[in-house]
C-alpha cells in the first residue's frame, strides 16, 4: 500500500516536471500578450514570463492608456501559467491601451516593447433625441422659471449649458440660464431641469437687471438644444431641437387647488379621476406630489397621465374605485411654470414675508358614488 | 475541557467571521465596510481626519474614516503636480473628457490633499476619491473596506407610484462644511426651486435641520429667497454663503433650526459671475475672506465680525452691476481657480483649470 502511495506520486512529480521544462522552454522563446474578455470584462494576459511573485510583476510590466506616463490601477494574478494584468476600472472604447515591458525584466529583448490594443464597440451606437420639453405650451409667461429636457437615452453630464441657447430671431439672449456646477438630472440623466437665471426674470414693475430680463413680452423666442451633446454611449444627438415660443403676460399667481375642477369617477369602475388646472401646472411635480387616499387611509395605487399643455391631471386606478370619500392630498410646494406654488408666490416683497410655517400639504375631499 | 474550550473559541471565531463587515464599531459611531457612494461631489474635512462626501444620487453625506493623521505640525512639502486631472485619467484608464474632479480639500491633520472625482460622466459614472501626499504622489483612496456612517436627508418618495419606480427628484448638493459638531450642507432640488442649508449632527443620530434661507439681492432689486448656496464657509459660527450674481449672506449657524431664515446680505460683488470656492484665513492678526469666481477672479476680503456686524444689510438694488457691502480687491496673480483650500497657516492649495489641463499648486496666501 505505501509502494503504491509512493509511485503515485513519483509519477505525479515527474509529470509535473516534465510539464515545468515544456512549459519554460514555450516561454523561453518568447512572451505572447493578449486582452482577453470574458462575459464584458477584459484584462491582459502575458504568457511567457518567469514565475515571480505578482507584487513584483509591475516592475516587469504595466498598462498603459495610449501614451500615458502613469500605469493604470489594476491587478497582476497568476492565471493558467500566464500572469493577467486585471484592470481596476472597465476599458472605454475609443482608447488605446499599451503593455510596456521595462528594462528591469531580465528578458533585454522585450525592453521597451509595446502591444497595443483596443475595445470595439459593442453594437452601434444610436443616437439619442430630444423627446418632450416641457412646459409644452407655445405661449409662455415672461416670469417663465423653468424648463424640463427629456431625452430618449441617458446623456452625459458636466455640458449641459454648452449646448442650449435660448435665442431671439438670430440673437443669443446671453446669460439666460442658471448655470450650476452640480447639474440638475435625474438619476438616469435622461431629464434636464434648466433653471431660467432669476436675475434675469422679469420682476413686477421693470426689469431688474442692466441687461434686462431674458424673455420680454410678445417676443419670439427659441430655445435651442445643439447636436453635438454626447448621450453617454458616447453618440451625440441626432439633430439639433428647437422649441419656438411666444411671451405672453407674467404670471405672479399662485395655484389655487380650491378653484380646480374635480370630476370624480364611478364606484366599481377604473375610470380616470380628472382634475382640470386653470393654468397649467409643473409638468414634473405633477407627477409626484398628488396622492390619493381611500376612505380608510390607504393609497390608491395607479397612473398619472398629464394632458393639455399640462393643465389636465388624470389618475387611472390599477383595482376599481372603491365607493366613498377619498382624499387628494396636494404639496404646497407644488409650482405653476413660474415658481408660484401653492405656499408661496414665486417673488415675496420683504414687507410681505410671512415667517409661518405652512403644511406640507392640503387635502381635497372628492366622494366615489 | 481542554477541547471544550476549543470548540468555544472556534465557534466565537466562526461567529465573528460571519457577522456582516458593517457591525464592527469604530469610533465617532462609524462602522466598517464598503460605503454604497453613487456620486463623490463636495467635500469636507471634519474631525481625527474624517472626510464628509455629499453624494447628491444618495440624497446623502457620508462620513468615511481616511486614518490620515499623520502629524503635520512639521513643514509640509507643498503640493505641485501639473496635469492632475490627466495623471488620474492615465491612472483610471481614461481619458481626460471623462474624469471630472468635482471637489478637492486638505487634510488639515496632515496635509494631503483629497479630490472626489467621477470616472465617467453618464448615470453609470464610478465615483471615487484620491489623494495627493506630500511627496506629490497620487494613489487612489480605496472605499472598499472604510470606517464610515452617513445620513440621508428627508428625500424619501411620498407616493407607492415613487418607491415603485424611479423618483426623478433630486436634491443636488453644492457645498458642504464641518463646523463644531455639525455637518452643513447647502444643496437645492431638481424640480421645486428651493434652495436649502441642512444641518446634521455628526456622529450622524439621525437627527437633521433643514432650513430655508432667504437673502436680498441687491443686482436684482429683489427677495432671491430660493436662489442656491453655491458655495459657503463658516466663520465665527457664522454661514458665510456666496450665491450667484454674486451676493455674500451671514446667517447664524444658531438660526439653521429647521425655521425660515433671513440671511444677512454684507456684501454685493457684481453680476454675471458664479462664486466657485472659498476659505478664510488669518494673516498677521487680520482675518481674510479669498473667493474664487467663475468670471470675477480671485477676491481677497477683510473680514472681522465686527465689520460684519457693523457692515449695513443692503436692502436696496445695486444697479449697474455694481457692488456694495463690504469691499475686496482682485487677486490678479490668481487666474483660473475652480477650488481652493487652506495648506498651512501661510499657504493654500488651488486647483487651476487651464487649456493644457488641471493644475495642483500650493500657494503663499496674498
Amino acid at each position: 500500500m505505501v509502494v503504491s502511495r509512493f509511485s503515485q506520486l513519483f509519477a505525479l512529480q515527474l509529470c509535473v516536471s516534465l510539464f515545468c521544462v515544456l512549459f519554460a522552454s514555450l516561454r523561453a522563446a518568447e512572451v505572447d500578450v493578449q486582452l482577453v474578455e470574458i462575459s464584458g470584462k477584459h484584462y491582459f494576459r502575458v504568457q511567457g514570463l518567469p514565475k515571480i511573485n505578482t507584487d513584483q510583476l509591475s516592475k516587469f510590466f504595466a498598462v498603459y492608456v495610449g501614451d500615458a506616463t502613469e500605469p493604470m490601477l489594476g491587478t497582476y494574478q497568476w492565471r493558467g501559467g500566464g500572469v493577467a494584468f486585471v484592470p481596476r476600472f472597465p476599458l472605454s472604447t475609443g482608447l488605446d491601451y499599451q503593455v510596456r515591458f521595462s528594462a528591469s525584466l531580465k528578458r533585454p529583448e522585450l525592453d521597451g516593447k509595446r502591444f497595443t490594443f483596443s475595445v470595439a464597440r459593442s453594437g452601434k451606437a444610436v443616437a439619442a433625441e430630444v423627446s418632450a420639453v416641457y412646459p409644452s405650451a407655445d405661449l409662455l409667461p415672461e416670469n417663465l422659471l423653468k424648463f424640463y429636457i427629456y431625452f430618449s437615452k441617458p446623456m452625459k453630464r458636466g455640458e449641459a449649458y454648452r449646448h442650449i441657447q435660448l435665442l431671439h430671431g438670430e440673437r443669443v439672449v446671453e446669460d439666460a440660464f442658471l448655470e450650476l456646477g452640480e447639474e440638475l438630472w435625474d438619476g438616469q440623466q435622461k431629464r434636464f431641469t434648466l433653471f431660467v437665471h432669476p436675475g434675469r426674470i422679469k420682476r413686477g414693475v421693470k426689469p431688474n437687471e442692466d441687461k434686462g430680463p431674458a424673455l420680454e413680452r410678445g417676443r419670439e423666442y427659441t430655445l435651442k438644444i445643439g447636436s453635438d451633446w454626447s448621450g453617454a454611449d458616447g453618440a451625440t444627438l441626432e439633430k439639433p431641437f428647437v422649441k419656438r415660443f411666444r411671451v405672453a403676460d407674467p404670471d405672479h399667481e399662485q395655484p389655487q387647488p380650491h378653484q380646480w375642477k374635480i370630476v370624480s369617477p364611478a364606484k366599481g369602475s377604473k375610470e380616470p379621476l380628472q382634475l382640470t388646472f386653470i393654468e397649467p401646472l409643473d409638468y414634473a411635480m405633477l407627477s409626484r406630489v398628488l396622492v390619493i387616499y381611500d376612505g380608510l387611509g390607504k393609497e390608491v395605487e395607479g397612473r398619472v397621465a398629464i394632458s393639455n399643455y399640462e393643465t389636465k391631471w388624470s389618475f387611472t386606478p390599477e383595482k376599481p374605485w372603491s365607493a366613498g370619500f377619498h382624499s387628494l392630498d396636494v404639496a404646497v410646494n407644488l409650482e405653476d411654470r413660474c415658481g408660484n406654488s401653492i405656499a408661496r408666490p414665486f417673488e415675496v416683497k420683504m414687507q410681505e414675508r410671512n415667517a409661518a410655517k405652512p403644511s406640507t400639504t392640503i387635502a381635497i375631499q372628492f366622494r366615489v358614488k | 475541557m481542554f477541547f471544550s474550550w476549543v470548540r468555544l473559541i472556534c465557534a466565537t471565531a466562526c461567529m465573528l467571521a460571519l457577522l456582516p463587515p458593517t457591525l464592527v464599531s469604530a469610533g465617532h459611531g462609524l462602522e466598517t465596510g464598503k460605503p454604497n457612494l453613487r456620486h463623490a461631489g463636495p467635500l469636507a474635512f471634519g474631525p481625527d481626519g474624517v472626510l464628509f462626501v455629499g453624494d447628491s444620487l444618495n440624497a446623502a453625506v457620508y462620513a468615511i474614516d481616511t486614518k490620515d493623521t499623520t502629524d503635520s505640525s512639521t513643514e509640509l512639502a507643498p503640493v505641485n503636480i501639473e496635469g492632475v486631472n490627466k495623471k488620474i485619467a492615465d491612472m483610471v484608464g481614461s481619458s481626460p473628457a471623462e474624469t471630472v474632479i468635482n471637489d478637492m480639500v486638505v487634510n488639515p491633520k496632515s496635509g494631503s490633499v483629497y479630490l472626489s472625482v467621477a470616472r465617467g460622466r453618464g448615470p453609470d459614472s464610478i465615483p471615487l476619491i484620491f489623494k495627493v501626499d506630500n511627496k506629490d504622489r497620487v494613489s487612489e483612496f480605496s472605499l472598499g473596506k472604510v470606517e464610515f456612517a452617513h445620513a440621508k436627508f428627508d428625500n424619501a418618495p411620498k407616493s407607492g407610484r415613487d418607491r415603485r419606480g424611479r423618483n426623478p427628484r433630486m436634491n443636488a448638493i453644492t457645498d458642504i462644511q464641518f463646523n463644531s459638531g455639525k455637518v452643513i450642507v447647502a444643496g437645492l432640488s431638481n424640480e421645486e426651486f428651493a434652495s436649502k442649508l441642512r444641518v446634521f449632527d455628526f456622529p450622524f443620530d439621525g437627527a437633521m435641520s433643514d432650513t430655508s434661507i432667504e437673502v436680498y439681492h441687491g443686482a436684482h432689486g429683489g427677495l432671491e429667497t430660493r436662489s442656491p448656496v453655491q458655495t459657503f464657509i463658516t466663520y465665527e459660527n457664522n454661514v458665510l454663503a456666496a450665491y450667484t450674481c454674486t451676493p455674500l449672506v451671514q446667517i447664524p449657524v444658531g438660526d439653521l433650526d429647521g425655521e425660515k431664515t433671513m440671511g444677512k446680505t454684507i456684501a454685493e460683488l457684481g453680476n454675471r459671475n458664479k462664486p466657485l470656492d472659498m476659505i478664510v484665513y488669518n494673516k498677521e492678526g487680520q482675518d481674510y475672506l479669498l473667493l474664487s469666481n467663475s468670471s470675477r477672479g480671485v477676491m481677497k476680503m477683510k473680514l472681522s465680525m465686527s465689520d460684519i456686524e457693523e457692515v449695513d444689510a443692503i436692502k436696496e438694488r445695486v444697479g449697474g452691476g455694481g457692488t456694495a457691502g463690504l469691499s475686496y480687491e482682485t487677486m490678479k496673480q490668481f487666474e483660473g481657480v475652480v477650488q481652493l483650500d487652506k495648506f498651512d497657516a501661510a499657504h493654500a492649495v488651488m486647483l487651476f483649470a487651464t487649456d493644457s489641463g488641471m493644475n495642483l499648486k500650493t500657494v503663499a496666501l496674498p
